[in-house]
């Protein structure tokens, strides 16, 4: 990106009047999009004074030092985390690289299945010597794998692959196409080629003004002991079966992923 | 009363803005809890909604048979449909908020709506 389209960017995200709060943390992430960690190291990198952000990944907050677009180091983290203990407190630098992969490692972990992330900016706190600059966001991004501009996953693909253990098979379609299988599709695939298309006629003409993202489980479609689920957003629908008993866990994980 | 036995479950789950009694051989709603906040317009979808989604005897515009369940989660909301096993036109639609307990619910629901199914 050229320092004329990140200034600009940078103003963008000033200007936004969508942002949303919670408890007094802006919320940075939501179901998975933009990825977690790469809302976290977008936010260092849009931090120029020195400040103390304490980010809430789910239900553990993670508090680092940040100035300059740099992450100087983490200073608390709750929750007692093993993984946490040979990071907190230590200044990051490529010298020591140990600690800049278990800052990864920590941060990989935490961020890896985050359904939330909030962002609270708070006065800086001392680390190290002031000389101590930390790693910019952009380098963090290369050491951690990280693509800052990832294009978000689309809800029904997120909410798929983050559930595939509670799915038997899954099919999911894109704008028309099936995009990727999972297990055994081929009941699945019937249903999408024969029924789902007039279902979703049909739906809308009942439900005229619903015609947000949601998630049909039904019990029994195709015989005993049979399931069958529809989630929908727009041009993108999954079709997956599941074990009965997951329903309930399925169905809470979908509110979750629409936030 | 039916509507007395709608307003108990009702009363155990919170949640629960609207739980109907409905014939899905006619598409009527027959009875719903005395405080449901939907008005005659929203039965009639809600009944509707059901037959779609759930099949009827004539019809399943998902799958091969009449399903015996269904659970449609929407952005803070959450509609069940549960079928009756005695008589498969007799079926049970409820409205609710996202934070219902569907487990906790199914278990009281089912036993209910059998009830009223066979009239007892």
């Amino acid at each position: 990106m050229s320092d004329t389209s990140t200034i600009a960017n940078k103003l963008a995200a000033l200007l936004a009047d969508n942002q949303v709060f919670v408890g007094g943390s802006r919320i940075i992430a939501q179901g998975g999009a933009p990825a977690p960690l790469a809302a976290v190291l977008n936010e260092v990198d849009a931090t120029v004074m020195e400040r103390t952000l304490v980010f809430g990944i789910d239900d553990v907050n993670v508090s680092m030092i940040v100035s300059g677009r740099r992450l100087r180091g983490i200073v608390d983290v709750s929750g007692n985390l093993p993984e946490a203990a040979n990071v907190i407190g230590k200044v990051l630098s490529r010298d020591e690289p140990e600690i800049l992969q278990a800052a990864g490692d920590l941060m990989l972990l935490l961020c890896a299945s985050a359904n939330r992330v909030t962002v609270r900016s708070q006065p800086a706190q001392p680390l190290g010597a002031s000389s101590e600059a930390g790693i910019s966001a952009n380098g963090l991004a290369k050491l951690w794998h990280i693509d800052l501009d990832a294009k978000p996953v689309a809800l029904i693909e997120r909410f798929l692959t983050a559930n595939s253990a509670d799915m038997s098979a899954y099919l999911y379609v894109s704008n028309g196409a099936v995009a990727k299988t999972v297990g055994d599709v081929a009941m699945l695939d019937a249903l999408w080629s024969t029924q789902v298309a007039e279902f979703r006629k049909r739906h809308r003409a009942v439900h005229p003004k619903k015609e947000g993202p949601r998630l049909i489980c039904l019990s029994e479609p195709l015989g005993e002991g049979t399931t069958v689920a529809v989630a929908v957003d727009g041009n993108d629908v999954g079709v997956f079966s599941y074990k009965p008993s997951q329903m309930p866990k399925l169905i809470s994980a979908w509110g979750n992923t629409l936030g | 009363m039916v509507v007395d036995d709608l307003d108990d479950l009702q009363e155990k789950f919170a949640a629960c803005d609207t739980i109907a009694f409905a014939d899905l051989s006619t598409q009527m709603i027959l009875v719903t809890n005395s405080a449901t906040s939907l008005p005659r317009e929203g039965l009639d979808n809600l009944c509707a909604e059901a037959a779609l989604t759930m099949g009827t005897k004539r019809q399943q515009f998902l799958g091969t048979e009449p399903s015996a369940s269904a659970v449609i989660a929407s952005r803070g909301q959450i509609r069940i449909f549960l079928r009756a096993k005695s008589e498969p036109s007799d079926v049970m639609c409820c409205v609710s908020s996202s934070d219902l307990d569907i487990n906790a619910f199914l278990a009281e629901a089912q036993p209910l709506l059998e009830k009223l199914s066979s009239g007892a």
